[in-house]
């Protein structure tokens, strides 16, 4: 029972609540053109990282001292019939019968075990963390780290657009620009983003080395609204453009200048030093098709209109699929698709009833992604495999839905 | 298969539609008691309904709906707070054409209760809210907000101390000032 002063508490919430009482500003018009921008900016944070994740374990020595102490050597394409790579530990908190049901894993962070923490490095909030535990503190929030010359280069993502920040080898911003998102190469030597600096004041797709001189850089002339999505070869980055005026399209620049439009293709989700692009081809009110195409000749490899497409896998064994529709609410599926004929290898669902979704996702090494899934209020870093085993890689933390605090390190 | 396609978003809209003006204004109050603003209420609650039209097709539970709606109020409003830049997007200097009344008959009471909700950390207004006038039980607001039932308890306890501590003990003292 309510004691009086909690009565008049209530009558007085409610006589306030007149204040606003008999208003209906909001109609649909409105209320769709609010959905348009939520959608485009979930679809440009998840889709760009993702398609950062062309794969390989970035050696720790790398993101720590700046230094390469390791380097894999470019991995062979994949093989027919060969034999999948035996994963270094697969999740194994995923039991059998409640979790798993005919081949689908249910994507929730209730029950999994905490397994080992992220393989590559992360952003925990304002702080990079790597995989020896060590913790950088740095000036602001990011939602992708890479490094770059003596320090790090980091994006986010504001009002007015994607932004890139140099930061020192503390983590303090050095300068700021507007640019897009970036994407680094199969060796890690190389990162590319767009962006109008030195110069010129057109934008510019801009190939600079991770390390030493930025005056090395190259920069081929591409569309305001081009953004990378991946390195076919040192000098060939393949990137896509998206008008105000709705124009789609994917192209291969080729440095120092030119750049080449890949045919039949809407958007491009990722590329893989294999040769390998995956693209959107068609467009849907409330779905989309992809397809993996090769690079040389663009002939396709397999379409499918069940999922959107993310990373390939280091190898380009597999590739990344999740909702064929991106909502803007964040992705309630991830699949782990064969890149060579588009079959499910490993699928994980959340439940209709779950408040559940994906931000962003990377492949950690050849066999495991990670992902960073929303539950009901918590936030998660989830191992999955490509056998459907699921496991915590961090510690989950309360969260709004629309405050994703991890974001991965851009992976070659 | 096009104009199938059509008709089905024609039916979606309409749907949606109907629900948004349904439930609009009752929402649009709760989302006002919450931030203390007209203009920061309307722009949150499109934003929900913005959520809602983009997950529309995922709902299965109809009967859910309201409830969906002040979770992602609740949380977005959390979000609002934290983001400077989407408070600076929506705050206008403009006076609304409709500002908020005053009630005349309450001798300073009520609106010393309502400054005070305005005062209270958002996670503790959301609780007084979600408790006080949509009357939910603690277990209902504490899934909204994601919290346990005894978070919902210890913020609850707290909001009504510091409004027995700085409303009703002001009045008391305003009233033996006047006494005097």
């Amino acid at each position: 029972m309510n004691t009086p002063d909690v009565n008049e508490l209530a009558r007085e919430l409610q006589a306030r609540s007149q204040d606003v009482a008999g208003h209906h500003p909001i109609d649909l018009a409105g209320v769709k053109r609010r959905a348009r921008q939520i959608r485009r900016r979930r679809t440009v944070v998840t889709s760009a990282v993702a398609a950062l994740a062309v794969a390989a374990v970035a050696p720790a020595g790398l993101v720590l001292s700046g230094v390469v102490t390791t380097l894999e050597g470019p991995d062979r394409p994949p093989i027919a019939g060969e034999p999948s790579p035996t994963s270094t530990s697969s999740p194994a908190s995923t039991s059998d019968g409640e979790q798993r049901s005919q081949g689908t894993t249910r994507l929730s962070l209730d029950g999994l075990e905490r397994g080992e923490n992220p393989r590559i490095p992360y952003l925990d909030r304002k702080t990079l963390v790597t995989p020896d535990g060590k913790r950088v503190a740095l000036d602001g929030a990011y939602s992708w780290i890479t490094p770059y010359a003596r320090g790090w280069l980091v994006g986010s993502w504001g009002e007015s657009g994607s932004e890139l920040t140099f930061l020192d080898a503390d983590g303090s911003a050095q300068r700021s620009q507007p640019g897009s998102q970036a994407v680094v190469d199969a060796s890690g030597t190389f990162v590319a983003y767009v962006a109008a600096e030195g110069a010129s004041e057109e934008p510019q797709l801009v190939i600079a080395p991770t390390m030493g001189s930025e005056g090395a850089k190259v920069q081929i002339p591409v569309d305001p609204s081009a953004t990378p999505v991946g390195f076919l070869s040192e000098d060939d980055v393949v990137y896509k453009i998206e008008t105000d005026d709705g124009q789609e399209g994917t192209f291969i620049a080729h440095a120092p200048r030119t750049s080449e439009q890949v045919p039949g293709v809407l958007r491009a989700w990722s590329a893989t030093g294999h040769g390998l692009i995956a693209a959107m081809t068609r467009q849907q009110d409330f779905g989309s098709c992809s397809a993996v195409i090769e690079a040389d000749g663009f002939d396709r490899r397999w379409e499918t209109c069940d999922f959107s497409l993310g990373a390939f896998s280091a190898d380009a064994r597999y590739v990344l699929g999740t909702d064929p529709f991106l909502d803007g609410v964040g992705q309630s599926q991830v699949a782990i698709l064969d890149a060579r004929s588009g079959e499910v290898v490993a699928h994980y669902q959340k439940r209709d009833s779950d408040a559940v979704y994906v931000n962003n996702m990377v492949w950690e090494d050849r066999t495991h992604v990670l992902a960073t899934v929303f539950d009901d209020g918590r936030w998660a870093v989830v191992r999955m495999d490509t056998n459907g085993g699921m496991e915590l890689a961090t510690d989950p933390v309360r969260g709004s839905d629309v405050d994703c605090p991890f974001f991965f390190s851009l992976q070659p | 298969m096009e104009t199938a396609r059509q008709s089905a978003k024609e039916l979606k809209d309409a749907e949606f539609e109907a629900y948004m003006n349904a439930r609009q204004s009752s929402l649009l109050r709760t989302a006002y008691l919450l931030t203390g603003d007209r203009d920061s209420a309307e722009d949150l609650v499109q934003t929900a309904f913005a959520k809602l039209y983009l997950s529309w097709d995922k709902v299965r539970r109809r009967d859910m709906l309201d409830a969906y709606m002040r979770r992602i109020i609740v949380n977005e409003n959390n979000a609002l707070w934290r983001r400077g830049w989407r408070r600076k997007e929506v705050t206008t200097d403009e006076v609304p054409e409709n500002g908020p009344t005053h009630d005349q008959y309450d001798h300073g009471e009520r609106s010393a209760l309502w400054n005070f909700v305005q005062t209270l950390p958002r996670r503790q207004r959301a609780v007084i809210v979600l408790r006080f006038y949509e009357d939910l039980s603690e277990a209902e607001t504490a899934d909204i907000l994601g919290v346990s039932v005894g978070t919902v308890k210890s913020q609850t306890s707290r909001a009504l101390a510091s409004m027995r501590e700085r409303v009703h003990t002001q009045r008391i003292l305003a009233r033996d000032g006047e006494d005097e």
